[in-house]
């Protein structure tokens, strides 16, 4: 029996599983499964302790008194934003969409997308939807690491001629230049690097590939 | 909030480019504050291709950068996204060993192939922005989302560790010193077994071999602030799973951040260096603490046999403290504990290989005494 | 002009504005310290955080009328004002996922030893000094303000998967502590 990935019982203790289809799965699985069920309890019960202490204070702390100060300061605090804002210019607010415009757009894109996606090949329209599931925006150069995916998995594979990234069945190579002195070296948080010397300046450089979540 | 301007390079490039293609063609976007200005992108011939349901993003750019500061530069990482849905749709590009001076420039060449999913709009640049700068002081300027703060800081030490260490050479025994030093090295990393790995995230075993349990062994740098104290691993065939370890912080500052080497043995007895594991940490003096990874590795084959593994060694590789100071094992650690047989050399070891190479003892020694 | 013996409407007026901002504070100050202080980990920043929330949901008058909705926006103000502050000292970046690394060592009690509430509530809050800052301020964001992940993601201004990572670690993290501590105490006996 393929038991979900702790990340995945640990979203779903708090009903933090984002797709349906998922969701019904883990649930069907932990419904017949009495290890997942007692880690799902445990993860549950744990928040729940936490949530009955969250109207605590910490030790030592003499409440009446610094909310006392908290309040005195705040009144202060009041005064001296209205006695700046009489000297305020007003700012110019920037120019925004107004509400019939961003109808339009939305329609507009929408329009778009399924016209977009009707034309695409069947192929295609499968790795756009495989693709679209699997969005997310992250800044630049978060290092994500995963829940435990369920059937995919990725693999960064960094060798003497090529870094490679596979997923399922698909192999992409991410060359690097030729070069006779490379080092090779992987991170197990999920980035493969190689590093190699120019043969003209010396310039030691370093390329990496980072690991995405799906 | 720091204002940016973006350096719209990509049309002028375009023009120039030849081959390129305009997507293929990076867009660098630096802060108005950045110590590093781009003098020009050559795209040279980057291009962009759809294969098997991605787009293929064939990048090989050499950018111009001047330091506009008034301090050195020794190293600078550059951050390369296409995409960010995919893997493989970002990476960077890291130079470490420099010396560069204010107002000089020195080039920077963008050799990689990233992925973009296919129905990302084809128009799209490439965006390389500044993920950090090291200066010779180990002041940094960036947004460090690469940790390359960390990274340079730790390339730096190592770059000064092994200057002071040739440097000794030659005032013991003469540049002949030096350069038996360096034949051996060269020698080293030569018969350094190279081997293929992947690192496997998400997803279930999926090697059918029986799995056992292993131990692992640890190499003991007296001088180390982190103590290896327990460590077992997963081991099937060619699949080490879900290491786990334990260490003690035996110095008296906090550390926030370690890197353990592993090291992998086969049934002939041969080593090699399979990876990296890094741990953000908080611990305290005298803490310990366990670092648990539910990452695979896997060693497609070795000398066109699969891999069989047998042992494993840890050891440290480099801490860095929560004051952001780092340590790194002493060259004595490298030699007693015979690291440099499986460990490759320094960037700056490799830097001054190559000057060894193509200009000579001479040259050589005339470089480690700029420094 | 307004009869010297009877308070004028502007009077009143700004008599029950003032009695709508003083109610304000003092339903909402403990609850708010409380969360910034979570976030924080430390009474000084947690205090002129805290300080520095009411003054921003103050300066809006005009959201403080329906109480429950207030309190709600002033929970969003104050849990931003905590991001922004781990953000600008530098010590967090709210999008880099951590490992799984289980940060210290052995938890000082068991459950099972800290009887009292007093020491229930420090052991569970030792509990949470094993969180990286962006674990614990999703974690609280979600668990204990009760916020949904698009919300805590839309605060800590990150994706929702990274905030759902950020949750999970957070879960797992804290559980193995507590299983931790049985254990620690099961041993000791």
């Amino acid at each position: 029996m393929k038991h979900p990935g702790e990340h995945q019982l640990a979203l779903f203790a708090g009903g933090d599983i984002a797709g349906y289809w998922e969701r019904w799965r883990i649930s069907r699985h932990v419904s017949k499964c009495g290890d997942c069920q007692s880690e799902v309890r445990a993860l549950s019960e744990a928040s729940q302790q936490l949530r009955a202490i969250a109207p605590d204070l910490p030790a030592d702390l003499n409440w009446n008194r610094l909310a006392e100060e908290m309040t005195g300061n705040i009144r202060v605090g009041l005064a001296a934003g209205e006695a700046i804002a009489r000297f305020d210019r007003p700012v110019a607010r920037r120019p925004r969409l107004g509400w019939n415009a961003a109808l339009v757009l939305t329609c507009a894109t929408a329009v778009f997308l399924v016209a977009f996606w009707m034309s695409l090949p069947q192929q295609q329209a499968q790795h756009l939807m495989a693709a679209l599931q699997r969005i997310r925006v992250e800044r630049i150069g978060a290092l994500v690491k995963p829940a435990a995916a369920p059937q995919d998995e990725v693999v960064l594979e960094a060798s003497s001629s090529s870094l490679d990234v596979r997923e399922n069945d698909r192999t992409m190579s991410l060359t690097h230049p030729h070069s006779d002195v490379v080092t090779v070296s992987v991170s197990l948080h999920g980035s493969a690097g190689v590093r190699y010397v120019d043969a003209d300046t010396g310039q030691v450089t370093t390329n990496k590939v980072y690991y995405a979540e799906p | 909030m720091r204002s940016r301007s973006i350096i719209g390079f990509a049309a002028a490039a375009g023009l120039c480019a030849g081959a390129a293609n305009a997507a293929a063609v990076p867009k660098i976007d630096l802060p108005k504050d950045s110590p590093v200005v781009v003098l020009s992108v050559d795209p040279g011939d980057s291009s962009e291709a759809a294969r098997g349901g991605a787009m293929v993003i064939d990048l090989h750019a050499a950018l111009s950068l001047r330091n506009a500061t008034q301090r050195r530069i020794h190293g600078i990482t550059l951050a390369v996204t296409a995409q960010e849905i995919t893997p493989g749709g970002k990476g960077s590009v890291t130079l470490t060993s420099l010396d560069v001076a204010p107002g000089e420039t020195f080039p920077v060449r963008v050799d990689m192939r990233l992925l973009r999913p296919l129905q990302a709009s084809s128009n799209v640049p490439v965006e390389i922005s500044l993920d950090g700068v090291l200066f010779e002081d180990l002041s940094f300027y960036g947004n460090d989302k690469l940790s390359s703060r960390r990274t340079m800081t730790v390339s730096e030490f190592e770059a000064r560790r092994d200057r002071k260490y040739f440097k000794s050479l030659v005032a013991e025994g003469g540049p002949e010193r030096l350069r038996q030093e360096i034949v051996e090295s060269m020698a080293r990393q030569a018969d350094r077994p190279s081997l293929d790995v992947q690192v496997v995230r998400g997803g279930r075993a999926t090697n059918l071999d029986p799995e056992k349990q292993v131990q692992f062994a640890f190499l003991q740098l007296p001088d180390s602030p982190i103590e290896p104290t327990e460590g077992v691993a997963r081991i099937a065939g060619n699949e080490v799973r879900a290491p786990r370890l334990e260490v003690k912080n035996r110095s008296d500052r906090a550390i926030r951040y370690l890197e353990m080497g592993w090291i992998l043995r086969d049934r002939s007895g041969s080593e090699f260096l399979a990876g990296s594991v890094p741990a953000e940490l908080n611990l305290a003096p005298g803490k310990r603490s366990p670092i648990l990874e539910s990452a695979t590795l896997k060693f497609p084959q070795h000398g066109g046999q699969p891999l069989a593994i047998e042992g494993m060694t840890g050891f440290v590789s480099s801490v860095e403290f929560s004051d952001g100071s780092v340590w790194i094992p002493s060259r004595a650690d490298l030699a007693a504990g015979e690291l440099q047989r499986v460990i490759s050399p320094s960037d700056e070891e490799q830097r001054l290989f190559q000057i060894y190479r193509k200009r000579g003892l001479k040259a050589l020694v005339a470089e480690l005494n700029k420094f | 002009m307004s009869d010297l013996g009877a308070p004028s409407e502007l009077e009143a007026s700004q008599r029950a504005a003032q009695e709508l901002q003083n109610r304000f504070v003092s339903d909402n100050l403990r609850r708010i310290f409380l969360l910034i202080y979570r976030i924080v980990q430390n009474v000084a920043d947690a205090q002129d955080l805290t300080q520095e929330a009411f003054i921003k949901a103050l300066q809006r008058q005009e959201q403080l009328k329906d109480a429950e909705k207030a309190a709600h926006w002033l929970s969003r103000i104050a849990s931003n004002t905590a991001i922004d502050f781990l953000r600008r000292s530098g010590r967090v970046n709210f999008c880099e996922i951590d490992s799984l690394v289980e940060p210290l060592s052995e938890p000082s009690e068991s459950p099972e030893q800290a009887v009292l509430r007093s020491e229930h509530r420090a052991y569970l809050e030792e509990g949470l000094t094993f969180l990286t800052e962006r674990e614990r301020t999703a974690l609280l964001l979600r668990d204990v303000e009760g916020l949904g992940a698009d919300e805590v993601a839309e605060q800590m201004n990150c994706s929702k998967a990274t905030v759902r990572s950020h949750i999970a670690n957070a879960r797992i993290k804290f559980r193995r502590y507590m299983e931790r501590s049985r254990r620690q105490s099961g041993r000791k006996k």
